[in-house]
């Protein structure tokens, strides 16, 4: 049970991490210019008194360690706070849950997409290694991985909902509609899903076509041959199998990435996901949402290696984590 | 496994690209209004930004209105009222029957709560200024609201237009936190009925309004993060209204499903000196400057003919506007003779004027995500290194901006002003007002006295209100505290489908100031 150890140890390790990342970030993002009065008080932010009177109301005229410290406590029993900038007076925990659905939605729909793209043309492409149809996507997985992500959603929209008048162009639903409807939504998804997945396939294929071509070297592949097994079970079975392997590791570490959200494509898209809420956040200095979405993805991040350095342990048995 | 729902998925996305047709509408007859922001709060006392109080436009109702065509304020929830002689009481009769949106009672104790909210120090609202010679607001009986003030003040009668809050939902909550400013409940004409964060915000017709329901069954405020997708909306339909980029004017008026707006703001852009810098002091310099800078061109380039050289602190829509005061002339020659009066020259032959061994050479600061006012910063730095001036742009981001300007780290910012109707500047330009928009640090004497007056005028009555702000208006070109830049103005397409009684009518308050009276046009109604 070395695993089950091993993985405790690790969960009880995330603690202090955290703690160190919410003393950080809590002294980066006070110590940056302006107050969230910025934005709550319009033109009578120009008058220094009324930003103050604000800052003393919300506790902001603290010392920092002080602030700190009850920042800390509420977050250990369980409250996140309201938000001050963005919606003053909304629990945070609201306005975290209510971007998961979209978020979630989107991440996960983009990243089965881009391994239903990137695993077979990896594949094929390592079963034939400068061939016409390796160098053919080769080069298309560079142009995708060069373009900028909202130049191409900008692209899609006009050909697919200017153009073409097929898809729309934003948001989640057609407001004009009465009540929610699947197709509808689907509808709404699939631009915004399609250029995430078109980046993350570009990196993919060329990682699954490495890992392909590395196992493809090695002798049980060559033993396999010489056996006089059939090539499509020596690739689909011995090979592939093997190749996949990294990719476990791959998906643990995208996991904190599934929640963050994609601020650039949500943005263009009018998809109500987490980047946004963080990037307003940002902007409205709303202090209890930033650090709550900051301990958010520092959780999952933390909790993405674990799992990523466990299904490693699991899917590979040469690796073992054991006590010194 | 995990594939096998992949491909359940992919499937059932090949199946439905088509948008959503022959599903079934909620609202034939509603209206889809497209912003770029989503609103951070519902409650009129707390909104600063303009997606908020667009949806409180629409929510909630006050006292008076305000004529767009004479800009004169006129009963809206107030059947009448009258000003005490000594200007010091405000007394209004309320409409009989009137409901709030939940069903509950509009009576005069609502608008006493309302105006007690603003008046509390605890309330973290925008708008204390409004009231600040506000002493206490009683309510005798059910219709009578009186206002009592401890100064005579001209400007307080259009602060009554305020929103009113319904008393029943909010006494003894905590006004900036409630739950009720984010599904609030008020007596304009359209009732709130969902807010999905970041998406959008739906209002439906109020049958009980005081002028009878709307027309239109439901507005549906879309929140639309990118500009240029706003504009492709426009043209799919996908979006009935928003406002549009001046360069994309003429393509709008060439597109058959689409009405183009363009109406004069009661807002001006400007580049203004910190009056504390050593340079800037010299009155001279300022008018250099103002010499410098081809404004007219700036204009142009700026807002591509949708808007007009300024020339003074209030705009032309204003009844107390002065034409008489003209736009400085361009004259470059004429600014290098100021700067040399004022002992500038170029002594070591860099190219840059210096005087007592500092180059002439500062900081100009506006805020992030203002196109026209990035624009402007760069031809203004053009103009002025003809003259040996060096201008050093940059570009912060709003709050960063702010805590610059508020510490007076700043040499000159380029910023512009929203002006309520009422012409009173105070806010701006007097010494005394503790530090309240006079960033700049401006002191003029008399200017304070003027406005002073302009404010207590006996029956506030305009005509003899204008000679004073004509005054104020020579006074600051005098002193040009301010480059004026230009006076704005606003570009808003509009579906074709959309009519309103007699007609959509763009005033310097927007074009939804009769949302309750648009409709679709007969040959789009079912």
């Amino acid at each position: 049970m070395a695993l089950t150890r091993y993985a405790v140890k690790r969960l009880l390790g995330i603690l202090p991490l955290l703690f160190l990342l919410s003393l950080l970030s809590f002294s980066i993002i006070h110590l940056a210019p302006g107050s969230p009065a910025s934005t709550l008080l319009g033109e009578k932010a120009f008058d220094p008194a009324a930003v103050q009177a604000l800052e003393e109301r919300l506790g902001l005229d603290q010392p920092l360690p002080l602030q700190y410290l009850s920042w800390l406590s509420r977050v250990l029993s369980g409250d996140l706070g309201q938000s001050i900038g963005l919606k003053p007076g909304y629990p945070v925990i609201q306005l975290l849950g209510e971007r998961v659905f979209p978020t979630l939605a989107l991440s996960v729909s983009s990243l089965l997409l881009a391994l239903l793209i990137a695993v077979p043309l990896g594949v094929t492409s390592a079963l034939k290694p400068h061939s016409f149809f390796d160098r053919f996507f080769s080069f298309l997985a560079f142009a995708e991985f060069s373009l900028p992500n909202f130049w191409l959603a900008m692209m899609l929209i006009l050909v697919f909902s200017v153009s073409l008048n097929w898809l729309p162009s934003s948001g989640m639903a057609d407001p004009r509609l009465a009540s929610f409807s699947w197709p509808d939504f689907f509808a709404h998804l699939l631009l915004p899903m399609v250029v995430l997945a078109l980046g993350e396939a570009a990196a993919l294929t060329r990682y699954v076509r490495g890992s392909m071509l590395e196992v493809l070297q090695q002798e049980f592949i060559r033993t396999a041959k010489a056996k006089g097994l059939p090539s499509h079970v020596v690739f689909y079975k011995h090979a592939l199998r093997n190749a996949l392997l990294p990719l476990l590791t791959l998906l643990g570490y995208s996991i904190p990435g599934l929640l963050s959200g994609a601020v650039l494509t949500e943005t263009v898209f009018g998809w109500p996901g987490m980047g946004r809420l963080a990037v307003n956040a940002v902007f409205s200095r709303d202090y209890p949402v930033l650090m709550a979405e900051v301990l958010l993805f520092g959780f999952l991040t933390l909790i993405g290696n674990l799992v990523a350095d466990i299904l490693y342990a699991c899917a590979d048995p040469r690796i073992r984590y054991e006590q010194p | 496994m995990r594939f096998l729902f992949a491909l359940a998925l992919l499937l059932s996305l090949a199946g439905c690209s088509a948008p959503s047709q022959g599903s079934s509408l909620s609202a034939s007859n509603a209206l889809v209004w497209g912003s770029i922001g989503d609103a951070k709060t519902l409650n009129p006392l707390l909104s600063s930004d303009s997606a908020s109080s667009d949806v409180i436009g629409l929510v909630f109702d006050g006292l008076i209105g305000v004529n767009p065509k004479t800009l004169e304020p006129y009963p809206r929830l107030a059947e009448s009222w009258n000003v005490s002689e000594d200007g010091l009481t405000y007394t209004f009769t309320l409409r009989p029957g009137l409901r709030f949106q939940d069903g509950g009672l509009f009576s005069s104790a609502d608008v006493k709560f309302t105006f007690d909210r603003l008046l509390d120090p605890a309330t973290d609202s925008p708008y204390k200024d409004a009231v600040q010679y506000l002493e206490r607001v009683e309510a005798p009986d059910a219709s009578t609201v009186v206002f009592h003030l401890s100064k005579p003040d001209c400007s307080f009668l259009l602060t009554t237009g305020f929103g009113v809050l319904p008393r029943h939902l909010l006494e003894g909550r905590n006004i900036n936190t409630a739950a009720f400013n984010s599904h609030p409940v008020g007596s304009g004409p359209f009732r709130f009925s969902e807010w999905k964060p970041d998406e959008l915000i739906r209002v439906s017709a109020f049958d009980g309004f005081f002028s009878g329901k709307p027309y239109l069954d439901e507005i549906i405020y879309k929140v639309v993060p990118d500009n240029l997708v706003i504009q492709e909306q426009l043209i799919t339909g996908e979006i009935d209204l928003a406002g549009i980029e001046p360069e994309q004017v003429p393509r709008f008026r060439q597109n058959k499903n689409l009405d183009v707006y363009v109406y004069s703001t009661n807002n001006y852009t400007f580049m203004g000196f910190n009056l504390l810098h050593p340079f800037f002091r010299d009155q001279r310099v300022r008018k250099a400057f103002s010499h410098a800078i081809d404004l007219e061109a700036l204009t142009e380039s700026t807002m591509l003919g949708y808007g007009e050289t300024a020339n003074g602190p209030l705009s032309p829509v204003s009844w107390a506007f002065n034409p008489d005061v003209k736009p400085p002339a361009f004259n470059p020659d004429l600014a290098l003779g100021l700067l040399r009066e004022a002992g500038f020259a170029d002594s070591d032959g860099d190219g840059v004027l210096d005087k007592e061994g500092k180059p002439f050479s500062f900081e100009l600061l506006t805020n992030k995500g203002n196109k026209q006012r990035e624009k402007a910063a760069v031809i203004i730095q053009y103009y002025l290194k003809k003259i040996g001036v060096q201008a050093r742009v940059s570009v912060l981001e709003w709050p960063t901006f702010l805590d610059q300007v508020n510490r007076k780290r700043f040499d000159a910012v380029i910023l512009g002003w929203s002006l309520g109707l009422d012409p009173d500047a105070s806010g701006i330009w007097h010494s005394k007002k503790a530090g309240k928009y006079n960033f700049v640090s401006y002191a003029n004497p008399e200017v304070d006295q003027v406005l002073d007056e302009a404010l207590i005028v006996p029956g506030c009555a305009e005509e003899k209100r204008k000679p004073l702000y004509w005054r104020f208006q020579e006074l600051i070109a005098e002193d040009q505290p301010y480059v004026f830049l230009f006076y704005g103005s606003s570009t808003v397409g509009v579906n074709k489908r959309f009519t309103a009684d007699d007609g959509i009518l763009a005033s310097p308050l927007g074009l939804l100031w009769n949302i309750e009276r648009w409709k679709l046009k007969p040959e789009y109604a079912e």
